[in-house]
């Protein structure tokens, strides 16, 4: 066994040298399978500090190696210089996502959440940067539980202001909902699951500037749902960047 | 991705030990070797190619580095190499039993008596139930100083400083008996 010691960073290093921004390198190194606008991204990233966010599911006590694909698209692009919110769905966690998923998610407590999303900073602390300036002038990342705003929200001003961006035909028509539609039927709380994730990029974009929402592949439709309501809401220009869900050589 | 026998692969050290994430990334498939340097690394492309151009068993030093790469982005340096050294205990011919760095589930002595083999298998996170444990040890998964158990409601015979349990081909706990 060698005893060389890891480089960490040099790929970063090594991409520069080559003249790749954040989007070149994402693509080169494999984690992007689709992007809304990539030429709109591109000069986003030229221009200044990109604010971008990834949401994780906080229901157990530890992220695990499913996560680590979103976490190192984040770590990328702060040692790119951009800035990264790691989002804990503490409230969407309370609604359960219908995405990839045949049947009804288990619905996890708001205390167990939030001490899920505590037991999980540590392990974010090792791939992002929360200080600020550690590889040149990057800015600290932000972890972030969207319990904080949706838990407050109102309902009827909720509809009046986001549900009417919404078309049900052109929810129905989507893949996620037409597979639940067709099998075990969808709930109403999971049909609404897209609109609470579009309402965090909008959300986000107002109070962070933040302008892309990066995931797994099975997440593009409620990503472009945000991207969407914040043009039609703020007349704002936002990104959607999703990965290819992994499976190895042995299917698992 | 992110299952090992079955099992989640965490990123918590006390629910997946630094030496089990180490184990998982270096028994991936010759197939996914790069693919995953270039997504769960920093290395640079120069880098990669030159590890990935061969092929078979010369692949082991891809692997060796993404296993070494991805541990220590996720557990730091000092866990990586003590998953490394325990590697290097338990997969050299003639195990060492002794080395400080193989994973190890402590059981008091009083304890320990009136254990099964299947509960020890159990109590040492190696497989979620008893249940379970009957049916890997059917299809001949599990091994206990480097014999293959055949009966796991057998009792356990604490007599010993240590005894190495085994399930599959990789995943390896040490069961050390305090008084």
């Amino acid at each position: 066994m060698t005893t060389t010691a890891p480089i960490v960073d040099n790929a970063i290093t090594e991409a520069r040298a080559r003249r790749f921004g954040p989007l070149e390198y994402l693509q080169s190194r494999g984690y992007v399978q689709d992007v809304s606008d990539p030429d709109g991204l591109r000069q986003a990233f030229a221009e200044g500090v990109v604010t971008a966010y990834v949401g994780f599911d906080p229901t157990a006590p530890s992220l695990h190696v499913g996560h680590m694909l979103g976490m190192m698209m984040l770590a990328s692009l702060q040692r790119f210089g951009h800035r990264p919110i790691a989002l804990g769905g503490g409230g969407t966690a309370l609604v359960g996502d219908p995405s990839g998923k045949t049947s009804t998610r288990a619905i996890v407590s708001e205390a167990e959440i939030r001490s899920n999303l505590e037991s999980i900073l540590p392990q974010f602390e090792r791939y992002l940067d929360f200080d600020g300036n550690r590889w040149g002038d990057n800015p600290p990342a932000v972890l972030l539980n969207n319990a904080d705003w949706l838990l407050s929200l109102h309902y009827i001003p909720f509809l009046r202001d986001i549900g009417r961006h919404f078309s049900v035909n052109e929810m129905l028509a989507a893949e996620t909902y037409r597979t639940r539609l067709e099998t075990t039927g969808l709930n109403f709380v999971e049909f609404n699951y897209r609109l609470v994730q579009a309402y965090d990029f909008l959300h986000l974009f107002r109070e962070e500037q933040c302008t892309l929402q990066m995931g797994g592949s099975d997440q593009w439709g409620n990503i472009v749902a945000g991207v969407e309501l914040i043009r039609k809401a703020d007349g704002g220009q936002a990104f959607a960047l999703v990965c290819p869900l992994l499976t190895t050589a042995s299917g698992e | 991705m992110g299952k090992s026998e079955g099992n989640s692969v965490w990123l918590d050290p006390d629910l997946t030990p630094p030496y089990d994430f180490y184990q998982y990334w270096i028994n991936v498939d010759d197939a996914d070797v790069e693919r995953l340097l270039r997504l769960y690394t920093f290395l640079p492309e120069a880098r990669i190619e030159e590890l990935t151009s061969a092929e078979g068993i010369e692949l082991r030093k891809a692997k060796q580095t993404l296993a070494r790469e991805v541990t220590t982005l996720a557990h730091g340096e000092a866990a990586t190499a003590s998953a490394e050294a325990a590697t290097r205990a338990l997969f050299s011919g003639a195990p060492d039993i002794a080395d400080p760095n193989i994973p190890t589930t402590e059981i008091a002595a009083n304890e320990a008596t009136g254990l099964s083999l299947a509960d020890l298998f159990v109590r040492a996170g190696l497989v979620p139930s008893r249940g379970e444990a009957r049916r890997k040890a059917t299809e001949g998964a599990l091994w206990m100083d480097g014999e293959r158990i055949e009966n796991v409601d057998a009792p356990f015979q604490s007599g010993r400083d240590a005894t190495l349990l085994r399930f599959g081909k990789k995943r390896h706990r040490r069961i050390r008996v305090v008084s």
